[in-house]
């Protein structure tokens, strides 16, 4: 019920403050700030907002809502900019912007605008799903517990529970419930929900502030902040070659072994399910189980693996392969379908799937594979916290030592990463999908 | 003396797709002698390519020659036309030509090529050239491949007259050809046979001397 409830709560905070940033995406700085806002993971939010709010629904609330509201802003300025809104012009002249675009605009941005949101919701759910293995009440807390405790039938009841809800929204996600939905998510956070200023206040005003300026204040207890140039640079440095240069080191090791498997695997997944060289049966078992992969937050694919094999990096890239191969061919495979091919196509699956299919999806496919490389990045510094040596590993033992400035460096630097990645593989998406 | 396709023999066929109201084709009775070429002439929606489709579907080993040349944009003029024969090697040798187009597979696709003027485009992805040039890789392409039986869908339609004529000219020569043609001059002077059809059934089944133009301007009325 939290899983539900933190997801829909989040996603609809989301939907109105994405809606209200959208109009003003176009200015640059806006532009910046919500793609920083955007590369941080749920995750990293909960870990700056647990000191903030404290371990309660808030948390759990603000780590979707705020990194949502800019993917939704991001998406609504892209379809108000790919919408024909001709018919806007025809309303009167003097009418003001408000009524103009809710009798202009809206009626024609709304299909997509739905589609689109309903789709978040099911991404929120897995997110709020993950942030149960920090603490928060939602099924990753539930599926950790049964973990550590050894009962693997609750741990897999859990599971199911959360393909259960997941499988099943098209039944239950309805537009008329949605606003029953919102009212109980809102109900049900609300006793669990506390907010103490104090807290807010030293957060951004002393616990970001780096440690040498601190250092003598805490000591004393007097909470003193200090001005040292010297050491605050002495600690800069340290801090850039002890933590974030080999935390950057091994994520984007593992982003990329991750993105160069993904894409070996995504192109058999694609093999075994393309309707033109598969018989019925095997293709609707294996698509399936593509389904139940993508729908697993890569986090819990590597948490059980990690289970079985221990920290490592292994776990870490069999989770992230999988589960990013799965949304590759998953996203690629409506095109390999759709092909037309000539009646004397070579007999023989191989020969069919490398020279007909394979060759006329494959900018499609590349493209897909691009779109998941910055997800790859962000999915790769959060497995950190299970245990592995990338950013979200260093971040997590901040958090642990209660060093938010720490914390706040990593995340900063882990979003230009994010961003750098993100802009290169946009470009050769556009060069690729031309 | 000719032997008959016996495979191709068409009793009282009538065809129709699914969903559809009325058949496409009703009553074809139509055989097949090996080595002759038959064109299939008669106005757009008469059923030439249904029939032709069907037909092809009763011989997998044959080639077609298919209207929108169905070949594949990204890759070159090589391998388009070595496609022609992936079935006639074992995979990995597909794979590595795929990969890295072997000497020898390049001369013998060259040759093929050099038929329609098609050897200097070899390496070039098949997406940069023109209509006409593309249709005269489907058709080295359905040469390549070298089988007894080809069919084809108005193989020369975006061709310009002259690769037209080259191209019905080696289609008809050495091989049991099924094509449609929308070019009945083309079609009279070098097929064996014409086959009318006009509104799902057979209008005439002729030698092209006994075609006569008033016929044709019959086939072809409203």
């Amino acid at each position: 019920m939290n899983t539900v409830a933190f997801a829909f709560t989040g996603v609809s905070i989301a939907i109105v403050s994405g809606s209200l940033f959208a109009p003003f995406y176009k200015y640059k700085l806006v532009r910046i700030v919500l793609t920083i806002f955007r590369s941080i993971h749920e995750i990293f939010w909960a870990f700056i907002f647990l000191p903030v709010f404290g371990l309660n629904s808030v948390t759990g609330i603000f780590a979707i809502a705020v990194p949502y509201s800019a993917i939704f802003a991001k998406r609504f300025y892209e379809i108000y900019q790919s919408t024909d809104l001709r018919a806007c012009n025809e309303l009167p002249r003097n009418s003001s912007p408000v009524l103009r675009f809710l009798f202009g605009a809206l009626p024609l941005l709304y299909e997509e605008m739905r589609e689109f949101s309903s789709y978040r919701v099911e991404c929120a759910i897995r997110s709020s799903a993950v942030l149960g293995f920090i603490g928060l009440p939602t099924l990753g807390f539930h599926l950790e517990s049964f973990f550590n405790e050894g009962k693997y039938s609750q741990a897999f009841a859990i599971l199911l529970l959360f393909y259960v809800i997941i499988g099943t929204k098209k039944y239950w996600l309805r537009r008329k419930l949605v606003p029953v939905y919102f009212l109980t998510s809102i109900i049900f956070v609300w006793g669990n929900t506390h907010v103490v200023w104090a807290n807010i206040v030293r957060f951004f005003t002393y616990d970001i502030i780096p440690w040498p300026m601190r250092r003598d204040g805490f000591i004393n207890n007097t909470k003193q902040i200090l001005w040292r140039p010297s050491e605050t640079i002495d600690w800069f440095f340290t801090l850039l070659r002890g933590e974030v240069l080999p935390g950057a080191r091994d994520t984007l090791i593992l982003t990329q072994i991750t993105f160069l498997l993904s894409g070996v695997f995504a192109i058999l997944f694609i093999g075994l399910i393309v309707r033109k060289i598969n018989k019925p049966l095997s293709r609707k078992f294996n698509r399936i189980l593509l389904l139940v992969l993508r729908s697993t937050p890569e986090y819990i694919i590597a948490y059980i693996a990690i289970q079985l094999w221990g920290p490592s990096m292994v776990p870490g890239i069999v989770a992230l392969v999988l589960h990013n191969s799965a949304v590759v061919t998953i996203l690629t495979i409506r095109n390999a379908d759709s092909l037309v091919l000539p009646l004397d196509v070579a007999k023989g699956k191989i020969n069919c799937f490398f020279f007909h299919i394979l060759p006329q999806i494959y900018s499609s496919f590349l493209g897909n594979l691009f779109y998941r490389w910055e997800v790859m990045v962000r999915e790769s510094s959060i497995l950190g916290v299970l245990g592995i040596y990338t950013l979200g590993f260093y971040i997590d033992s901040a958090i642990s030592d209660d060093r938010m400035d720490k914390v706040i460096f990593l995340i900063m630097f882990m979003s230009i990463i994010n961003i750098v990645i993100d802009s290169v593989s946009n470009k050769v998406r556009s060069v690729l999908l031309e | 003396m000719s032997s008959t396709l016996s495979h191709l023999n068409l009793k009282n066929f009538t065809f129709s797709y699914p969903q559809a109201e009325n058949p496409v084709l009703t009553n074809i009775n139509l055989t097949f002698k090996d080595g002759e070429s038959v064109a299939l002439i008669g106005p757009s929606g008469a059923g030439k390519s249904t029939l032709l489709n069907h037909l092809k579907r009763k011989t997998p080993q044959s080639s077609m020659i298919h209207q929108e040349y169905l070949l594949v944009p990204q890759l070159s003029v090589f391998h388009n036309i070595f496609m022609g024969r992936l079935d006639k090697n074992r995979t990995i040798y597909n794979l590595i030509n795929l990969i890295y187009p072997l000497r020898k597979e390049r001369a013998n696709v060259q040759r093929t090529a050099r038929l329609l003027d098609m050897d200097k485009f070899i390496d070039v992805q098949c997406r940069k050239l023109s209509g006409g040039e593309q249709q005269r890789v489907a058709v080295s392409r359905a040469l390549y491949r070298d089988s007894s039986l080809c069919f084809a869908d108005e193989p020369v339609s975006a061709m310009d007259p002259e690769n037209g004529e080259k191209t019905i000219s080696l289609l008809t020569t050495g091989r049991t050809t099924i094509a449609s043609m929308h070019n009945t001059e083309l079609a009279l002077k070098y097929f064996d046979r014409i086959v009318a059809l006009k509104n799902g059934g057979i209008h005439f089944d002729l030698k092209p001397l006994d075609v006569d133009a008033g016929e044709l301007k019959e086939l072809y009325s409203e």
